[in-house]
């Protein structure tokens, strides 16, 4: 299983910039779980950037153990799976985190 | 149709206030719908303005952008369901305010948030009929102002002005088709006399939207038929906003994609900016759109109707793509005001006669 880290370090290379025109905003990551940590995902300009730690005030935050963040970003569990079975939660506007969920090439497990 | 949008033009105020400032004030709502109904901030009206002045300010930007000289103008269609004036028309200030000519057409629209839809497809069948070159079209509200403190609409209530200059010269985007569904739903009104919104049912769930589905599914299904399309031929949508759960409705009941619609939500950030609101959302759009991309606006008025409709963006949206003052600028350019600056801004404090003066 991939580490957080390089789930959350490739987020770039699966971001749809064509999907986020003038949707510019700041998400955080605020984990636990088997490696708890705090990342900072910023999409401006239809780019997107991580940076660890909680370095700017997020419009969205997206909690829950780490690992469940890794199966989502590796295709191995839906995200919406995750969060109707409260795996993961989003606190921020709802447009917001659904908006968010198609902003990504997901891979396809099996 | 040969007639298109031409350029637009975009105001907002530049003070907000956060859904929370207004909670700790009257705690009227559980913080949990804030997230969902998208609410975060909304727009308050300085002590100069109204929506007169942004639909001034809006509409001088799109002349601007446009490089269609004034007397070019032929007509001017104001269109605001908080119109400053309840009889005289608010079309003919702008008239001066913008130096337009004197024997421009100039009216009022008024048909609650859909005014600016509405004054859009009448200019433009003024146009193809060839009674004038160009129109100018404004969609402005200040449904902040006539909100009172303590109702929950108090959390979405805002402001603002998209302006248009249609033509058939060089349009960035073409006009494509219209259809309209009307019948009487009193879900929000203001009767005569009276300066607050009354709200036809509640503010959350079903009986807060009971008028919305009612008229956008037949006007976005009879815009559907009547052009043979279907929604995968649409890129993006603008679509009634007045809170985050309208556009999930609206995307639901029409079968449209979640990414045609969602991104272009502006609730969180800007709150309900009325004949202003789904406009914005199309000017957002269109800041980013790309030749060839045909969009659809479904813009509700409350007992008013819906006007569904449909562009379709030129080459020339490639030259003429506005270089400053795009929507998310103007989103981001804020500053932030407590509750009682907020009253006072908006006029809802008794105030002293002798306000303006220092005697004491």
């Amino acid at each position: 299983m991939a580490t957080i880290q390089e789930v959350i370090f490739n987020l770039p290379n699966l971001f749809r910039p064509e999907k986020a025109k003038g949707w510019n905003r700041v998400i955080l990551f605020d984990l636990q779980g088997q490696e708890p940590s705090q990342w900072t995902l910023t999409i401006q300009d239809s780019k997107a950037t991580v940076e660890e730690g909680k370095t700017k005030e997020p419009k969205l935050v997206i909690s829950g153990n780490s690992e469940h963040i890794v199966q989502m970003f590796t295709g191995e569990v839906p995200p919406m799976k995750l969060v109707n079975a409260k795996l993961l939660k989003m606190k921020g506007p709802m447009m917001d985190a659904i908006a968010f969920s198609g902003l990504w090439n997901l891979p396809k497990k099996g | 149709m040969e007639t298109g949008i031409i350029s637009y033009g975009v105001a907002i105020p530049r003070r907000r206030i956060t859904a929370q400032e207004i909670w700790d004030t009257w705690k009227n709502l559980a913080t949990s719908f804030f997230d969902l109904l998208s609410i975060s901030e909304r727009g308050v009206t300085g002590p100069e303005e109204d929506t007169l002045t942004l639909g001034v300010a809006a509409a001088r930007q799109a002349i601007e952008r446009s490089g269609v000289a004034p007397e070019r103008i032929g007509a001017i269609l104001f269109g605001s369901g908080t119109s400053p004036y309840a009889t005289k028309a608010a079309a003919t200030v702008v008239v001066d305010a913008l130096g337009l000519p004197n024997h421009t057409l100039a009216t009022d629209i008024q048909c609650a948030d859909k005014s600016g839809s509405t004054a859009l497809w009448l200019a433009a069948g003024m146009i193809e009929a060839g009674l004038v070159e160009n129109a100018l079209v404004i969609g402005a509200d200040t449904i902040n102002r006539h909100t009172p403190p303590g109702m929950v609409l108090e959390y979405v209530a805002s402001a603002g002005a998209v302006a248009f200059v249609l033509g058939k010269e060089k349009p960035i985007a073409t006009l494509e088709a219209w259809a309209s569904h009307s019948h009487d739903q009193n879900d929000y009104f203001r009767v005569e006399g009276e300066r607050y919104i009354q709200p036809g049912a509640g503010f959350y769930g079903w009986v807060a939207n009971w008028g919305l589905l009612d008229h956008v599914v037949p006007a976005g299904k009879a815009l559907f038929e009547k052009t043979g399309l279907r929604p995968e031929d649409f890129s993006k949508f603008a679509v009634p906003q007045k809170t985050g759960l309208r556009p999930l409705m609206t995307m639901g009941q029409l079968n449209l994609e979640m990414m045609q619609v969602l991104p272009y939500v502006l609730t969180s950030q800007i709150g309900d900016c009325g004949a202003a609101g789904v406009l914005l959302s199309l000017a957002h759009i269109l800041d980013f759109a790309e030749p060839g991309e045909r969009i659809g606006v479904l813009d509700y008025g409350a007992g008013a109707g819906c006007e569904a409709w449909s562009i379709v963006c030129t080459d020339a949206l490639e030259q003429r793509r506005p270089q400053q003052g795009l929507v998310v600028e103007l989103l981001d350019d804020k500053i932030m005001v407590d509750y009682a600056t907020m009253l006072k801004y908006e006029q809802k404090l008794l105030q002293s006669p002798h306000r303006l003066s220092n005697f004491y």
